[in-house]
């Protein structure tokens, strides 16, 4: 295998856009990429779309032949992948291997997503299953995302003694972050007190500790070292990036699962720690290396609990650090400088890709009023509905 | 009270003896218990694949649970619709299960108390009650 380079970001802001078509938001943020890497659509060889938000490719979501359709037909490689809210690092990960391999030179991989409003539901079209967990789970309890996300943050809780004003600050520091970030959706502050003022949806959880669901896009081209170099400035490496699915035993309240069958030693969403810790792996390094990174807060609960069960310290220390400042992004673990989901609402499929935006920012110094003081190594952790799990490590 | 009455979903919840059972499924050679019903052992340690069937029953420990305050999605039949608490059960069958807890109970939630799996309708189909399992603390005799 090869390195393989960042040659340019591009995203889409984060909103609610009906004007505006998937494609149209997809085609903008290949248009800012391409802008800052010099490079143009019959440069590409290879295009990977993050396809669909649904295991199995079910359902509605963007394909990179539409995009190619109404941007350039040269006959580049298009893949379509899944991964549910990771699909946009499986896509990132396909495009590093598909050049690392040899075969390609420069490829890119898009994520662009328009959300329904409200609570994500079922997939179109899907059949009455009995054997199928997101069929019972709407059917026999009509169990929304945030249910099992509350019951994790519940049981949190439970397990460390700790307070429900830990969950408000974690959202208030997104919130403050994405204040600093002209793609996020929401831009404005909000206190702790605003948080727990903000309606109750599943206890212990309110609406701001909670992600909205946004439309948006993000697009990362990738290249070998020779081009990156080329392009002069900072070189930005792709050190590792990893892929996994849940393991057995995992004692996390999986969406859409029911049921589950917990196992002692069996890390708490497999999916993510195995990606994760198998990125440190393959980059040959570990949570002290790590500068910045941007995990998936679907919930205040996600940003207090990842950090500890990914391993950069013991479980139930997070509220502490939080509260002394170490997840600030002049902390000593900056958790999503970028204003996390908690700031942009998912745009499911665009999401992952967003993150390696940022990573990618950041190491550049590009970040403005959000930047990280001089970061080396910054990783970003994604999980997707149906145990899809994703991480990369970036590196300057 | 829900003799009458047909499961939401008749594949998964059979009420035809004395106490409600999720349907559920074991694997004969390492015990892995599945719910719903499984169509492998997933077990990376096991690999015989060869499952019976295993209802879950009876009383399991609250692992934890939360209030649902917003109505989900078109799908769930409650009729008519009230905040209700969605729950996490060790049954001790060695499989943790996910349902409501009974209406009143709500506000008395503590991890680590007694559940029994139990049923309750929800709504009617025409003249038929439709019921779906639910938890109750145990010492409710009700
Ligand atoms: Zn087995």
């Amino acid at each position: 295998m090869r390195p393989v380079y960042v040659l340019g970001v591009g995203a889409h802001p984060w909103g609610k856009w009906p004007e505006t078509s998937q494609t149209a938001l997809a085609l903008h943020a290949m248009d800012q990429a391409f802008k800052t890497s010099d490079l143009g659509w019959r440069n590409l060889q290879g295009l990977v779309a993050a396809s669909s938000r649904f295991e199995g490719g079910m359902g509605w979501g963007l394909h990179a032949n539409e995009v190619v359709q109404a941007a350039s037909e040269h006959g580049l490689a298009c893949v379509n992948v899944g991964g549910a809210c990771a699909a946009g690092a499986v896509a990132f990960h396909t495009a590093h291997m598909m050049i690392a391999s040899g075969q390609y030179d420069t490829v890119a991989a898009l994520g662009a997503e328009k959300m329904p409003k409200g609570f994500i539901a079922r997939p179109p079209g899907a059949p009455d299953d009995p054997s199928d967990g997101d069929y019972l789970r709407w059917t026999t309890m009509g169990a929304t995302n945030p249910a099992y996300w509350a019951m994790e943050a519940q049981r949190r809780l439970h397990d460390f003694g700790g307070s429900p004003d830990a969950y408000a600050a974690a959202a208030a520091l997104m919130r403050a972050n994405g204040a600093r970030n002209r793609y996020a959706r929401f831009q404005k502050e909000v206190t702790p007190d605003e948080v727990q003022a903000s309606a109750m949806v599943s206890d212990p959880l309110h609406l701001f500790e909670i992600c909205a669901v946004s439309d948006g896009a993000a697009a990362v081209i990738l290249g070998t070292e020779e081009q990156a170099r080329r392009a002069g400035g900072p070189m930005i490496k792709i050190a590792s990036s990893a892929v996994a699915t849940g393991q057995f035993g995992d004692p996390a309240a999986r969406i859409p699962a029911v049921a589950s069958t917990p196992r002692e030693g069996v890390p708490h969403t497999s999916e993510v720690v195995g990606a994760a810790w198998r990125a440190w792996d393959l980059a040959g390094i570990g949570p002290e290396d790590i500068d910045l990174i941007e995990l998936a807060d679907n919930t205040a609960w996600h940003v207090l609990a990842w950090p500890e069960m990914l391993g950069f310290h013991p479980p139930g220390e997070s509220d502490r650090r939080l509260a002394e400042g170490a997840f600030a992004i002049d902390g000593a673990l900056p958790v999503n400088p970028s204003g996390g989901f908690l700031s942009f609402g998912e745009a499911t499929t665009a999401q992952a890709l967003m993150q390696i935006c940022e990573l990618n920012w950041q190491l550049k110094g590009e970040a403005g009023p959000r930047q990280v003081p001089d970061p080396k190594v910054a990783m970003s952790a994604v999980l997707g509905l149906g145990a899809n799990g994703a991480s990369v490590v970036l590196q300057r | 009270m829900t003799d009458t009455a047909k499961p939401v979903v008749p594949e998964v919840l059979d009420l035809s003896g004395d106490a409600a059972a999720l349907t559920g499924s074991r694997c004969t050679a390492c015990g892995a218990v599945y719910y719903p019903r499984a169509a492998g052992c997933r077990n990376p340690e096991c690999g015989s694949g060869a499952l019976e069937p295993e209802p879950i029953v009876g009383y399991g420990v609250l692992h934890s649970f939360t209030v649902q305050r917003y109505q989900p999605p078109s799908l769930f039949g409650m009729d008519p619709w009230s905040p209700y608490a969605i729950a996490l059960v060790d049954m001790p069958q060695g499989v943790r299960v996910m349902g409501i807890v009974a209406g009143r109970h709500m506000q008395d939630l503590q991890i680590g108390m007694r559940l029994s799996l139990a049923s309750q309708v929800i709504a009617q189909d025409g003249e038929q009650p439709v019921a779906t399992h639910m938890f109750v603390p145990a010492d409710d005799r009700s």
